[in-house]
């Protein structure tokens, strides 16, 4: 800061004065009482006391005549020229007004806001007037204040004052700022701007990192959303991969478990079925032992009964024998009973007459011969009635195979029974597998419809998404990105140019103006007084048409580069976003975001529609198949018929039947019985029809039904039985009608009949026992030959040894223990099918898995996961490298500002070296070092060897110190400083050193000095060009 | 060198597979993810080259050629434009779809696809299976594709086996992984017996990205592996074979380079090591750089100015042709002891006193990375360089 020219009026004893400073040393002079201070606190009053402020009754004008008015011109920096006019009192005005060139000025504000902008161009440490402000008495004052402007009364106010007694921090503050740079080294500042320049970079004012398209971490965040978003959607598909493989292995291991299992079952079905087999095997051993046992038992009973025919033969050979001898001297005696009869007869014939004799005899021979013919029939009927008997044993063996052949047929058709229904069962099991294969090709069917259906679906999808793209090309990531710069750069620049404009219009008469502010909309006014107008960036005027004046902002270079940009955006982004509709780059962004996302689910749409029809493709022809099924489904359905399935169910179930398989094995296992009964069948068919040939053969000798024959030849001899004796008496009847006379021939005869009869009984037992042991011979001789027949085919040593055979046999097959049943065979069977079907749902699951397996990625999957999680690491690494490249430097230039601050933060310090050094050269080397508080408060002075309080110095010294103090802050801040009579106390020595020294300062500062003794200031040889002396008396209108 | 004299070759092929364009390489940085990615193409037409010096009769591609089913139009363009510039009228291409770039409806092998359509007549996409080509009067091609990105399926058995009295050369071409534990492969598995299995005289294979040929000699099953080697995981890449086949149907099989870069892995234990690799010609080679060392602040700038001219500049190419770089296993050792030498202002040896308090501490690698920030700041403005001569001081 400098001065450039002070204007006063009515102030205190001054009426008028004026006076135009120059740089560097300027010394006023002028005799006592002839206002000096009055301009000093002139300067005071118009920098730091309000117009209206109460303390300004002390500068009314001592003749009274108007208001106290001051003007002071200066510089703040180079071409930053200041002009601050106040009229104190009541009525009072402010204005600043600023000025490049010190000769046009622009308002920049007026009365109140005045001090406020002044305290802020100044920076001393007071606060601006308004809310919130220390209320103070009198001038505001601070430290720094002080420093530049301590009055004539205020040589030792600087060691009173300290910068923590200042209303405000603006004058520790730029206190600070000149100090610590004062004290800082260029290396140190290079280092700590470069730390700065990275910090910046990468993270904001609090800490935190920076997210704009400049920042490191933009680009790291990118590569690592980028890459986690692919390794989450890699992972997301090798879970499934995953999970689908899992799936796979663990079936697997099912599988070999369940294969296990089914070839453990397998071995066990197999096992019992072996088991079974011997077992059966051994039953038939057994029933073929027994069978031989009993052949054995049956030959032997049979040659049994061929040594006891034959004994029995032989008995009745030997009892035929006996009885035919036996029979002769019956029929001996039955011969001469019956000459005796004659004899008698004749004799009684003859005593009876011829006719009479004739007739008796006629009667008696009739009935003899009737007596003759019924013992020949009964002789008859009786070899009809052995006859009869062999019929009836005959008839008797053919009921017995008879009931045999039945039995045998009853077996054969339970058999076939089993048979038919075993066969039923079996298309039953058919039939259910046909129509579980047609309703597995219906639900494929369904499958497939549906597959397709979703395929539609999602191809639809992906044509409704496609018609709501964007029918003209949107830009790529890349361009995107030029556009935002650009829009950046377009802000950049707008930023540069918006530096604030102000236009200050005085019309000399009434005034049309049109205004646009900032490419704003238009506005008239019509203007009579002053007016002002503000904008960011630029203001066009037209001054009724008459001329048009634009004010544009900033720099030529950013205008020009705010053209250039314009025009790129003309032709870069405004076709692109006129075409997106959009109005913004963040819309077209957006919209752009929208596509690709569109873009995305279009493919996935598509892909997921090429997966369903994937798997239709890879499905079997399904309808074909369906019709296949249907066909065999009906043909199953027509063979049933009206077959009662529920029974059949029922019946498998019963039998321990699970499908075709067990249904024909049984069938197997029927059928070696089935045969056999067939031929037993057979067999006793053959038997019967031999027996029957005998029967019938024997019948037709009959002549009828034996059975009738029979009863009726029993009737018949029973009646022959009863005629006999009835016909022997009618003939004793005849003999005793004969005389008396012939009593006795009669007697005679009838000893002789009775002799006879007992000859013919006994002649008639002996014949029937011979004739019934001849019978019992012949029959007797017939069936030892039929058992001689039989014996002779019979191999009882072939049996005997088929039976040894046969026992070595079954002992060779060991009973299984514990024996095998049905029950437990069909358990095992039954095991090994649940098995089996547990195996096939399982391999069916491994299809099914890895068909989906198809349609997840597999190990495509696994290498994009790998390639993901690698790009994930890197962009992790890079993330690590930046965060220590960024945190290094963030650590550095916290260390470089806290040495800073330890080195600088103590601001007496800093100051206090180059004072002391001044102060010591001033006095010889009296004083040394000088103690300052961390803000400026002077504490001490070193001096004969102990730190000496300021106070206890004398008043000349005390305000040389304070004068240097002065100059040395003043120089610091670069502003210029007031010094009214500081130095009356000096000696010749001291005031030479120190004009010296003023001479020296204000080649850097610009020094005014006040003073009614000039030439201790202004040397008479070197160094008088480097001061201006002004004379004040001419300037000061009292 | 001809594996038999040539009037005994009844026939020659060319068998490659795996070319995988399009294929990306997001771990490396976009400049050399572009190079990795060219190149896949760039060796394509190299083999072709080799296809043609060798005049063989045809050119068996064995799946895996895109790296996805719905390539990006540059790569089948390009594709097509090796194509364009060949006229192989008398030497058909076979493209068969492997499980990267599957035979789906919509993928580039689609009838409707413009990449199908633009093909030349002499270059056959394997699109069924059970496909047959004649490849002469005594050979025969028999090929199956993926149609999947994985499968259970043995596709190698898919083929039709000779039959009786057939005396003709039967190749077979398909895409998987031979195994040795049946059910357990879910990546088209391909039984190590296939060949005999279905009487094939060659089984052109593709998948393994390393050269690999599995015996029987008579009978072989042959990965030719990538053209391009395209990690640093497997060895061996960057060929593809050249078949012979004698009148009798014996195939001798010829190894040809075609890849050009070579993927190296180096970990660097000393400084010493690192100028060595610095001296290697290592232009066309995929570097992969570690370190597990420790620097002090001067090696470790030594270290980076390494690297700089190992990875090249915006000025000048870099003396590795790709190089990824992780200078994590750099242990950075800092301390006053490397500023000793140097004039510093009070201040900054406050500050280097207190970062080298800091980077004594276990994490103290945040300290030690500021020591070399500082160090690097002053030697590039020129102060530790200076001050180290004594020219200047405050």
């Amino acid at each position: 800061m400098k001065l450039l020219s002070l204007s006063v009026e009515h102030f205190r004893c001054v009426r008028r004065a004026r006076v135009d400073f120059a740089p560097g040393l300027n010394v006023l002079f002028g005799p006592n009482d002839l206002g000096k201070s009055s301009l000093a606190h002139a300067i005071r009053a118009v920098l730091l006391l309000q117009h209206n402020a109460k303390e300004h009754e002390k500068f009314v004008n001592w003749s009274g005549s108007g208001e106290p008015h001051v003007e002071l011109v200066f510089e703040s920096e180079p071409q930053r020229i200041w002009r601050v006019r106040k009229t104190f009192g009541a009525g009072g005005s402010s204005f600043l007004d600023e000025s490049r060139n010190g000769i046009e000025f622009s308002n920049e504000c007026r009365g109140r806001d005045v001090d406020g902008r002044l305290r802020e161009i100044l920076r001393w440490g007071i606060a601006p007037p308004g809310k919130g402000a220390p209320k103070t008495k009198g001038m505001p004052e601070s430290f720094v204040s002080t420093v530049l402007f301590a009055g004539q009364d205020q040589v030792d106010a600087i060691f009173e004052r300290a910068l923590a007694g200042d209303s405000d921090e603006s004058g520790k503050k730029r206190l600070a700022e000149v100090l610590q740079a004062m004290a800082e080294d260029p290396t140190f500042r290079s280092v700590l701007n470069k730390a700065q320049e990275y910090v910046d970079l990468a993270f904001g004012s609090k800490g935190a990192k920076k997210s704009g398209k400049n920042s490191p971490w933009t680009k790291v965040r990118e590569a690592i959303v980028q890459a986690l978003n692919r390794y989450e959607d890699c992972q997301m598909e090798l879970k499934k991969t995953a999970a689908i493989e899992l799936e796979i292995q663990q079936l697997l291991d099912r599988k070999l478990q369940s294969q296990e299992t089914e070839q453990q079952a397998q071995a066990q079905v197999a096992a019992l079925e072996a088991d079974l087999a011997k077992q059966k095997q051994r039953r038939q051993i057994v029933e073929r032992l027994e069978a031989s046992q009993a052949r054995l038992a049956d030959i032997t009973k049979q040659i049994r009964e061929v040594t006891k025919a034959e004994q029995r033969q032989f008995d009745l050979a030997r009892l035929v024998a006996s009885l035919q001898s036996a029979e002769k001297p019956a029929q001996d005696a039955m011969r001469v009973a019956a000459a005796r009869i004659v004899v008698a007869e004749n004799a009684l014939a003859q005593l009876q007459g011829a006719n009479r004799t004739s007739e008796r005899v006629l009667k008696h021979n009739a009935l003899e011969k009737r007596q003759s013919d019924l013992h020949a029939e009964r002789d008859g009927n009786q070899s009809l009635l052995d006859r009869i008997t062999a019929i009836e044993a005959a008839a008797k063996a053919v009921g017995g195979l008879r009931d045999q052949l039945e039995a045998a047929q009853k077996a054969l058709r339970v058999s076939q029974e089993q048979q038919r229904e075993l066969h039923l069962i079996g298309q039953l099991f058919r039939f259910k597998t046909a129509q579980a294969d047609l309703e597995q090709a219906e639900r494929s069917l369904s499958q497939i419809d549906a597959w397709r259906e979703e395929a539609r679906q999602k191809r639809a999808t992906a044509v409704s998404l496609e018609s709501s793209q964007p029918l003209f090309p949107l830009p790529d990531n890349v361009q995107l990105t030029a556009l935002r710069r650009l829009e950046n750069d377009l802000s950049i620049v707008a930023g540069k140019l918006d530096v604030g404009l102000a236009v200050t219009l005085r019309p000399k008469r009434d005034l049309r103006v049109t205004i646009q502010r900032d490419g704003g909309q238009v506005e008239d006014h019509q203007l009579s007084d002053d007016w002002e107008a503000g904008a960011r960036r630029q203001i066009w005027l037209d001054i009724e048409g008459l001329a048009e004046i634009t004010v544009a902002g900033g720099a030529d270079e950013a205008r020009q580069e705010m053209e250039r940009l314009e025009r790129r955006w003309q032709s870069k982004a405004a076709p692109v976003l006129n075409l997106a509709q959009a109005t913004t780059i963040e819309q077209l962004a957006q919209l752009v975001g929208e596509s690709e996302q569109r873009k995305r689910e279009i493919q996935a749409a598509r892909a997921s529609a090429a997966q369903f029809e994937q798997r239709i493709g890879d499905q079997p022809d399904w309808a074909s198949l369906l019709a296949e099924r249907k066909e065999r489904h009906a043909d199953f359905e027509k063979q049933f018929g009206d077959a009662d399935r529920a029974k059949l169910d029922k019946a498998a179930r019963r039998l321990g039947l699970t499908d075709v398989a067990t249904v024909e094995k049984r069938l197997e296992t029927l059928r070696p019985r089935h045969d056999t009964l067939q031929q037993t069948a057979q067999k006793l068919a053959t038997d019967l029809a031999v027996e029957q040939a005998r029967e019938n053969e024997n019948s037709k000798a009959l002549e009828g039904d034996w059975r009738t024959r029979q009863s009726e030849i029993a009737g018949r001899q029973a009646a022959i039985a009863k005629e006999l004796p009835a016909l022997e008496a009618e003939i004793e009847g005849l003999a005793a009608a004969e005389n008396r006379g012939m009593q006795k021939a009669q007697k005679a005869l009838e000893e002789c009949k009775r002799d006879l009869a007992a000859a013919e009984a006994a002649h008639q037992k002996a014949a029937d026992e011979l004739r019934q042991a001849c019978m019992e011979q012949a029959s007797g001789e017939g069936s030892l030959k039929i058992l001689r027949e039989s014996a002779a085919k019979l191999d009882e040593k072939a049996v005997r040894e088929a039976v040894v055979q046969v026992e070595l046999e079954l002992r060779s097959i060991p009973l299984p223990d514990p024996p095998v049943t049905e029950e437990r065979l069909a358990d095992a069977r039954s095991r090994l099918e649940t098995a089996r079907a547990d195996l096939e749902q399982i391999s069916d699951e491994i299809q099914q898995k890895r068909g989906a397996l198809q349609h997840v990625g597999g190990d495509v999957s696994r290498q994009r996961a790998e390639e993901a999680k690698e790009q994930l690491e890197m962009a992790k690494q890079w993330e690590r490298n930046t965060e220590l490249e960024y945190d290094a430097w963030e650590l550095l230039r916290k260390t470089l500002r806290e040495a800073e601050q330890e080195e600088s933060g103590h601001l007496g310090r800093l100051l206090a070296g180059p004072i002391a050094s001044r102060f010591s050269d001033l006095t010889s080397g009296r004083y040394g070092k000088l103690t300052l508080g961390p803000d400026l408060k002077t504490q001490g002075i070193a001096a004969a060897g102990g730190d000496r309080e300021v106070e206890l110095l004398s008043v000349g010294t005390k305000g040389q110190l304070s004068t240097l103090l002065r100059l040395t802050i003043a120089e610091q801040l670069n502003s210029a400083i007031v010094l009214d009579d500081q130095l009356t106390q000096s000696d010749t020595s001291r005031m030479l050193w120190l004009r010296e020294f003023l001479v020296e300062i204000a080649e850097s500062i610009q020094v005014i000095v006040l003073t009614c003794r000039p030439d201790e200031y202004v040397p008479n040889e070197a160094g008088q060009s480097a001061a201006r002396l002004i004379d004040l008396v001419p300037l000061i209108d009292r | 060198m001809k594996p038999m004299e040539e009037q005994d070759v009844a026939l020659k092929i060319l068998h490659t597979a795996d070319w995988h364009l399009g294929r990306s390489f997001p771990a490396f940085s976009e400049e050399d993810q572009k190079k990795l990615t060219r190149a896949r193409l760039e060796v394509v037409d190299r083999l072709f080259g080799v296809a043609e010096s060798y005049a063989v009769n045809a050119v068996l591609c064995a799946g895996d050629l895109f790296d996805d089913p719905m390539p990006s139009d540059d790569w089948w363009r390009s594709l097509l434009g090796l194509f364009g510039r060949r006229k192989w009228t008398n030497r058909p291409v076979f493209l068969l779809p492997g499980n990267h770039d599957p035979l789906w409806p919509n993928s580039v092998w689609a009838a409707d696809h413009p990449f199908r359509r633009s093909l030349p007549a002499w270059v056959h996409v394997i699109d069924r299976d059970g496909y047959e080509f004649p490849l002469s009067e005594e050979a025969v091609l028999y090929a199956a594709p993926c149609r999947s990105t994985a499968g259970a399926d043995d596709l190698a058995l898919r083929l039709s086996k000779r039959q009786p009295g057939d005396k003709r050369i039967r190749i077979g071409l398909v895409h998987g992984q031979t195994f040795d534990m049946p059910g357990h492969q879910t990546n088209f598995p391909i039984a190590t017996d296939a060949a005999q299995q279905r009487g094939l005289n060659y089984l052109a294979l593709g998948d393994n990205h390393r050269y690999k040929e599995l015996p029987p000699r008579s009978c072989p099953a042959v990965y030719p592996g990538t053209p391009e080697a395209d990690t640093f995981k497997e060895s061996d890449m960057g060929f593809v074979a050249v078949v012979f086949f004698s009148r009798q149907g014996q195939p001798a099989i010829q190894k040809e380079k075609v890849g050009r870069w070579h993927w190296k892995e180096s970990c660097c234990t000393s400084l010493d090591e690192l100028e060595q690799l610095r001296q290697q010609d290592l232009k066309d080679c995929v570097l992969r750089l570690t370190f597990s060392m420790e620097v002090n602040l001067r090696e470790r700038e030594r270290v980076d100015a390494i690297i700089q001219e190992l990875k090249g500049t915006e000025a000048a190419h870099g003396k590795a042709g790709v190089l990824a770089c992780d200078d994590s296993g750099l242990e950075l050792v800092a301390s006053r002891a490397d500023f000793d030498s140097y004039v510093l202002p009070e201040v900054l040896k406050t500050v280097v006193a207190r970062l080298e308090e800091q980077a004594a501490e276990r994490d103290g690698i945040v300290a030690r990375r500021a020591l070399y920030h500082l160090y690097k700041t002053l030697r590039i403005s020129g102060v530790l360089k200076q001050t180290q001569s004594g020219a200047r001081s405050r």
